[in-house]
């Protein structure tokens, strides 16, 4: 990874904006004023911290420091069409479960940028994020309880010639922690808002768009036996198509050769796709996903691993569940070597008053969703790949053969789920819900098992208005499972004060662990205390070692057991 | 109109931005085993003592347009020699660039471009070197000499001098195996104290292919290339070359005495580039590892052999 240059200046130029702006400095000069005359300094203040204390019955890690903290604050200057801003973050050390290589500096300015836009040009210089179409051929972002940042770091032009036309062009390295990686990043989009376009068609009920994206990587290929290719295009494109009640949106992304240590640098090229089909209507939603795709991890490094310098990503096919045992025991990762899934989600409400929707109605919604690998043939074994010698069964290295609509025999994940919602008084409120999982864990968790868990959880959550401003809610969940960890128990209670007071206690109890040794309470208490834009969470207790995900991006959470505090605050 | 130039401009380099790769790993040379292989003897009778051969490296290209008529000049001097001069083309440097949309055969090689960096420096085309002798003008660069009329003289001159080591050399085309087998048996002719290396190399002679030469009609042959101009003597490849472009030792540095031998038995795939293994000849020399000097080269045109018993990997 390139060293990361200094980013004093911005911290310098962005200080002495921020202290120019302040009645503090009344004696500036008129030009001064004149410059910063409107300008609006806004921002948000973002604090985590964990305390860690023994605990060898979790198997929580001794932390030297015994505390760690993530600390981010926002400062955004604007005015007009200018904006400028920076974010600096502090890591001391970083709470455990994040990558430590945050720890390389305590504190420092990641990300600094500014913007300004006339006449449908819009120029960024510095750090930022962005998107094209769904994000299977670009997607920068900050997922700050993961510990993603893959920003940019560069330039990007935004431009609109005309009404309905959109183009996006962004030359940049990426974050990878406090370094940069060590490709860089070229891209250009193109977007066609048809019914901007065309102006007989502007009340049209048919809405379409089209769009395009090419993206091209460039690392310079270094010592290896392999002929590398230093330049990775890929290229997508994707449409949208909305008439009155029905929706549908499709992507699809090929990418030439990009051995990476994701594929066991194979030259195979990689495919996506991906349907998602909508109709709705009052008291009805329906959503069917369908996704395919084969060897799309793209990085802006071949040898990052994790979650580091992604180019891309890959949407998620799975209900992003979240009550505790659902979300945390079993949750799926997308598999960017390969995957073909399908997802339907149906919400339906049983119209109030009647027979079974009761005074207030009833919401029904159920989800599930199927993954698979594909069907491949394996060319080359994984021993084989690694000698990085010539293959003569596989001499361009392809690794495997797949048809990208094959459905292979391995599943990687199965979640039926239905959720009914109820509100029986203008006091209470119960909601029931049922999980299914059938989980490869040995893909996802990185086991060897040889085994998929069954799951199957049930939730009972319920609400209770005790007064105007007082409330109770309560969770009973169970899981059980014949595999893994075996069964498991979740109880909540929450007591609210509205707006400001919620005092909660909760454990999760593994009562069923196959090893009794194992069958052990994680109890945490925690007050929240809320006003306006600021909001307090102090905690103590248990937590469980595991993993935590978010659209299918996961990381790993390690054993604690300690005082948590959070913060967040926005001006 | 800027903006839209510049984002398309961007657009241009995004899309030339994609490198395709066929071969991530070179496969493999098979290289023929010697189970079976049936070598050409060496009859200790044709081991060359007579004399040093004169061995002279001729740089050209096919879009040098003064060199045909040196080349000529230099193949009627070797006719004339009785076989003491060999000759070898080594088509490197700007004027042997593939220039289509009529010089488009790429008669290069990588053994070519080394000796065209490490002798040629600033000279001009067509130039030879004799036997790597030093540069007559003195200085530590070895001697070039720029055109026919600069280099008859010192070619003469090393005709006849005395050899220091005798090179017997048999070579056969092995057709079924497409493979060259060598044999080379060398005698010492006095005693040697200094490193001395062999390197063996495939030329092809009788090579039709274009050839710029300033004496045609520039009416009759557009450019002043010749279509069909007869290439003679030209390097194919540097055979033993996994020791670098000096070869192998086969004198260690602690030296050999007057009448030892060296030698051994060789085997090789026809390079690539070659079109007509009948046409090839095999080249063996002797350097100075220290001086850099040749002491010693041998040709020998390869004999076709039909059938055989080789075993490929």
């Amino acid at each position: 990874m390139k060293t990361n240059t200094t980013y004093t200046w911005a911290l310098c130029a962005f200080s002495a904006l921020s202290l120019f702006s302040s009645p503090l400095f009344a004696q500036q000069s008129e030009e001064q004023q004149g410059l910063l005359q409107g300008g609006q300094i806004h921002g948000n203040v973002d604090i985590y911290a964990q305390s860690y204390n023994r605990d060898s019955l979790i198997g929580a890690p001794i932390v030297p420091e015994k505390s760690g903290i993530n600390a981010f604050t926002n400062l955004i200057f604007t005015k007009g069409n200018f904006s400028a801003g920076v974010r600096i973050e502090s890591y001391l050390p970083p709470v455990q479960g994040f990558d430590p290589r945050f720890g390389n500096e305590q504190i420092g300015i990641p990300f600094r940028y500014a913007t300004y836009s006339k006449e449908g040009l819009e120029v960024t210089a510095g750090n930022f994020y962005e998107q094209f179409g769904s994000g299977m051929i670009l997607r920068s972002y900050e997922e700050r309880a993961l510990g993603i940042d893959n920003a940019f770091d560069g330039v990007r032009l935004k431009y609109s010639p005309f009404q309905g036309v959109y183009l996006k062009g962004l030359i940049g390295d990426q974050r990878y922690y406090w370094d940069k990686s060590d490709g860089f990043v070229r891209a250009f989009d193109g977007e066609l808002q048809i019914n901007e376009l065309v102006q007989t068609l502007e009340s049209s009920p048919l809405r379409l768009s089209l769009g395009g994206s090419f993206v091209s990587k460039f690392q310079e290929r270094g010592a290896s036996d392999l002929e590398l290719p230093e330049n990775v295009g890929s290229y997508a494109g994707r449409m949208q198509l909305d008439y009155k009640n029905f929706g549908v949106v499709g992507e699809y992304v090929y990418k030439i050769n990009d051995p990476s240590a994701d594929n066991n640098y194979i030259y195979r090229p990689g495919q996506g796709l991906f349907l998602s089909a909508t109709y709705s209507r009052k008291g009805f939603g329906l959503n069917v996903q369908g996704k395919t795709m084969d060897n799309m991890s793209f990085r802006s490094d071949r040898n990052a691993l994790i979650n580091d310098v992604f180019i891309n990503y890959l949407p998620a096919l799975t209900r992003q569940h979240t009550y505790n045992l659902a979300a945390t025991l079993y949750p799926y990762a997308t598999q960017p070597n390969g995957e073909i899934g399908i997802q339907a989600d149906m919400i339906y409400k049983i119209k109030r008053g009647s027979k079974l929707g009761g005074k207030y109605g009833t919401t029904i919604q159920i989800n599930a969703s199927f993954i698979n690998g594909h069907d491949t043939t394996q060319l080359s074994s994984v021993d084989e790949l690694a000698t990085n010698e010539y293959l003569p069964d596989d001499p361009t290295r392809q690794g495997y053969d797949v048809d990208l609509f094959s459905i292979g025999d391995e599943v990687y994940y199965r979640d039926y789920n239905i959720e009914i919602d109820r509100k029986f008084s203008k006091k209470l409120k119960v909601k029931l819900t049922y999980v299914h999982f059938q989980y490869n864990i040995d893909l996802v968790q990185g086991t060897a098992t040889n085994k998929s868990v069954f799951a199957e959880i049930g939730i009972v959550d319920v609400l209770y208005k005790i007064s105007k401003k007082h409330s109770i809610r309560i969770e009973a969940q169970t899981l059980f499972s014949e595999q893994d960890q075996g069964d498991w128990a979740f109880g909540l209670i929450e007591y609210g004060i509205s707006p400001h007071w919620f005092f909660t206690v909760l454990d999760q109890y593994n009562y069923d662990n196959p090893n009794p040794d194992l069958e052990i309470h994680y109890p945490t208490a925690q007050v929240v205390y809320v006003n306006k834009a600021n909001r307090f969470s102090l905690g103590y207790g248990r937590q469980r070692a595991g993993i935590f995900c978010v659209g299918g991006v996961c990381r790993n959470v390690p054993a604690a057991n300690g005082l948590t505090l959070a913060i967040t605050s926005s001006f | 109109m800027k903006k839209l130039l510049g984002t398309t401009f961007l657009f241009a380099l995004v899309l030339a931005s994609c490198d395709k790769v066929d071969e991530p790993v070179p496969a493999p040379v098979e290289e023929p085993t010697a189970v079976g292989l049936v070598f050409p003897v060496i009859d200790s009778a044709n081991i060359h003592v007579a004399s040093r051969k004169v061995f002279v490296e001729e740089f050209t290209g096919h879009d040098c347009q003064g060199c045909p008529a040196s080349t000529e000049r230099l193949i009627d001097q070797q006719k004339n020699a009785n076989d003491e001069i060999i000759v070898v083309s080594v088509h490197a440097g700007s004027f042997a660039d593939v220039k289509p949309p009529k010089l488009t055969t790429d008669f290069k090689t990588p053994y070519g471009d080394e000796l065209n960096t490490i002798y040629m420096e600033g000279a001009g085309y067509p130039s030879v070197l004799i036997n790597r002798i030093d540069d007559p003008n003195g200085g530590d660069k070895k001697g070039v000499f720029t055109s026919f009329a600069n280099w008859t003289t010192p070619i003469d001159d090393e005709i006849g001098s005395s050899a220091s080591i005798g090179i017997g050399l048999e070579a056969d085309y092995v057709a079924d195996s497409n493979a060259f087998a060598i044999s080379l048996a060398a005698q010492l002719l006095t005693d040697f104290t200094e490193e001395h290396r062999l390197v063996l190399l495939c030329l092809e002679d009788s090579v039709v292919d274009g050839q710029k030469d300033q004496r045609l009609n520039q009416d009759e042959f557009p450019g002043k290339i010749n279509p069909e101009y007869v290439h003679k003597h030209v390097l194919r490849a540097h055979l033993n070359n996994e020791r670098g472009v000096f070869g192998e030792v086969v004198i260690p540095a602690t030296g050999l005495l007057t009448d030892e031998w060296f030698g051994g038995e060789y085997y090789y795939l026809v390079p690539e580039n070659v079109l007509d293994p009948t046409n090839c000849s095999i080249v063996a020399y002797v350097i100075n590892s220290n001086s850099q000097d040749i002491i010693q080269s041998e040709e020998v045109h390869v004999h076709v052999v039909g059938n055989d018993s080789t075993q490929s990997n």
